[in-house]
């Protein structure tokens, strides 16, 4: 399998602050890798410095090609971001959002084509968005919003999906069908997912591999049942939980400390 | 499927792109014949790669069948797909689109304008009605030899004193409302104007200067215009410089403050400067309110360049403003450079401005309220914005020109007065009524 992403001995300084130390990372073609670790650990940053949007010493490649010396506009047809606080101007419909995510594939000068209207379609109905289409995007719930955060995403038609705590907004039942959705959709288009998540049974239910980060360095990585263990956490949440495998899922459960 | 029956289309003729035969089209509205041919997404996709736009039923049967032959026997997914094919086959949903500028706001906005410039050149002491301005104008165009219905001495007035003016008010308004709108999207602040980067403070410096220390016997009208764009330029590229010098690459707030601060500077050495020769504080005063007393052809040949280039290039860039409304992370994620894009608007607004400035003084109120009005009547989106603020700002400044040279008749009141006066007012309704959010 060939490599989608690669950090070599990633830092990152903003100020005097250190955010990331020698982060070295891989995601294959086709995997499902998420970044999991404590508040300040360095999670959005990692996926920012992989979407090119800051400066940082090391390497990344993305598709082999460094992304420091990438043009945006082609930086932005490999890679498509969903941050973890999207912009959503209210009085934005559906459909004018969604083509924003065309922005790549069109002339700086130009306006969208009929070939870009077609990809937004698409987009829109994957994820079962038609009836909202002319909607404005102040009229919508926060699952409807995230839905159509991820439309836009799509209709960049970009191999590699970095996201940033897409199911942060959600409720349980949003977060499972957004999260099933991801996975059907990225197993029918072939993509590459690099997530960040705090919720740690969800994140090791639907990932491949798991990456730990505490302190701006990678301190676990595998696959979730290796990753998640009581002693791997209580280390670096300074959570008491307890981990449950059943049917080759992992549960982490937090557990209140039994006061005498 | 019973609400879908009971909207009846109208079909229209058209010729199938595939086999060049006519066939009745409802343009995949409800109701259109292709709704009743389901097929596979996959093959849709085959379609629209194929046919630019609709495609005639026997060529849509042809694709059907061959889509049964190729996946006979794989029964299942048939029925998922089934849900979504109801459309037309080989155009894009017409609800997948910009709104943009839709063709009545665009024809209102012609007529406003149109109206604007046929009372601009109407009003005056003497009294030339629209009818013989029409007449001249064609006259004039040497097409249908028709002969102007005017004496001489009012087609002098109306090409030699009321054109020229109305054309310059229309350049002024149409490039101070489309700076406006620049400003206002690149810094993603209602409240940015064109003057936000200290244009004001220094176009007033370099002016006051020139009227102030200018030599004996030079001409005062050529220097000012000059004075005034050198001072605008010179402010905003020292708050640029500061601004990013000061970390105004990471946000807009950091360049706002610089131009504040300029602008402060600026004026604390125009007041000394106005302090030491006091005598010239009336020619001051007057030229910062502004106004087209002076306009003449040659002002009109001078600017026009500057706004013409300046305000088509802004408005090339109006898809880019609606991406970077997104923010400049997310407008970075989707390959915009956004500190280019935002340095390249930021100087044509500006240079436009300071040509507008230099010939007509500080004219308050057109940049920040022309494009509000427009977002809030049409739309939030820079496609619209954009064009019609263009259009609507020189209309506006027209007739706003042509009140300040009506209302104290045969003195004229500043431009700036009139702007504000009708202007705050009606935008004060506006602001009650709409029940868009401003931004």
């Amino acid at each position: 399998m060939s490599t989608a992403l690669a950090a070599r001995d990633v830092s990152v300084t903003i100020g005097d602050a250190r955010i990331l130390s020698d982060v070295s990372a891989t995601v294959d073609r086709g995997e499902w890798v998420t970044v999991i670790g404590p508040n300040g650990a360095g999670k959005t940053t990692l996926l920012r410095a992989f979407a090119g949007l800051l400066t940082f010493a090391g390497q990344v490649l993305v598709e082999g090609r460094a992304v420091l010396s990438s043009r945006r506009r082609e930086l932005a047809r490999q890679i498509a971001l969903v941050p973890q606080q999207p912009q959503t101007p209210h009085e934005l419909t559906v459909a004018e959002y969604v083509l924003l995510g065309r922005t790549p594939h069109i002339g700086y000068f130009a306006t969208e084509t009929r070939t870009d209207r077609l990809a937004a379609e698409r987009a829109i109905a994957r994820l079962s968005l038609r009836q909202f289409t002319n909607r404005l995007l102040g009229s919508l719930s926060g699952g409807e919003l995230q839905r159509v955060v991820l439309a836009r995403a799509l209709a960049q038609e970009a191999p590699i999906l970095l996201l940033d705590e897409p199911t942060s907004a959600l409720d349980l039942g949003r977060q499972q069908d957004a999260l099933e959705l991801l996975d059907e959709l990225r197993r029918a288009s072939e993509l590459t997912v690099l997530s960040a998540m705090h919720d740690l049974s969800l994140a090791g239910q639907y990932a491949d591999r798991l990456l730990l980060l505490d302190g701006g360095r990678v301190v676990a990585q595998g696959k979730p049942d290796a990753v998640l263990s009581e002693g791997v956490i209580a280390a670096h949440y300074g959570a008491q939980v307890r981990v449950i495998h059943e049917n080759g899922a992992v549960f982490v459960l937090p557990q209140r400390e039994e006061k005498r | 499927m019973a609400r879908l029956a009971q909207q009846t289309s109208s079909r229209i003729a058209k010729i199938c792109p595939l086999c060049g035969k006519p066939f009745g089209c409802a343009q995949g509205q409800p109701g259109c014949w292709c709704e009743a041919v389901v097929l596979r997404r996959e093959t849709l996709a085959e379609i629209r790669a194929a046919a630019d736009g609709c495609i005639c039923p026997a060529c849509l049967s042809a694709f059907a069948a061959k889509e049964r032959s190729r996946f006979e026997g794989d029964a299942d997914g048939a029925g998922e797909n089934t849900a979504t094919t109801i459309w037309a086959k080989a155009l894009p949903h017409s609800a997948v689109r910009s709104r943009g500028v839709s063709a009545l706001w665009a024809f209102i906005a012609l007529v406003f304008l149109a109206g604007a410039l046929l009372s601009g050149l109407a009003t005056g002491a003497a009294s030339i009605g629209p009818t013989s301005i029409i007449g001249s104008v064609i006259s004039h165009l040497q097409i249908f030899h028709v002969s102007s219905s005017l004496s001489s001495v009012d087609e002098a007035i109306l090409w030699q004193v009321r054109a020229p003016r109305v054309v310059l008010a229309a350049l002024v308004g149409g490039m101070l409302a489309v700076a406006g709108s620049a400003y206002q999207g690149v810094f993603r602040n209602p409240l940015a104007d064109p003057y936000l980067l200290g244009v004001a403070a220094g176009a007033g410096l370099g002016a006051t200067l020139a009227i102030a220390y200018a030599a004996a016997g030079s001409d005062i009208g050529l220097l000012l215009p000059v004075a005034a764009f050198a001072g605008a330029a010179v402010a905003v590229a020292g708050a640029y410089v500061l601004g990013r010098s000061a970390g105004g690459v990471r946000g807009t707030s950091t360049l706002i403050l610089a131009g504040v601060i300029v602008a402060l500077f600026m004026t604390a050495i125009q007041t000394f400067v106005q302090q030491q020769r006091s005598e010239t504080l009336r020619a001051v005063y007057s030229w910062i309110l502004g106004g087209f007393g002076t306009a003449d052809w040659h002002a009109v040949v001078v600017v026009a360049p500057y706004i013409a280039v300046s305000s088509a290039i802004i408005l090339l860039h109006r898809r880019i403003l609606d991406v970077l409304s997104l923010g400049d992370e997310e407008a970075a994620s989707l390959g915009i450079d956004v500190r280019r894009a935002r340095l390249v608007l930021v100087l044509l607004a500006t240079a436009g401005t300071a040509a507008a400035v230099a010939v007509s003084g500080l004219i308050g109120f057109v940049g920040i309220i022309i494009p509000h009005t427009i977002r809030l009547l049409v739309s939030p989106s820079y496609r619209a914005i954009i064009p019609l603020s263009l259009l609507a700002g020189a209309g506006f400044l027209i007739l706003a020109d042509a009140l300040a040279r009506t209302i104290l008749a045969p003195s004229e009141l500043p431009i700036t007065v009139v702007t504000a006066f009708f202007g705050a007012p009606f935008f004060a309704i506006l602001l009650r009524t709409s029940r868009r959010l401003v931004m």
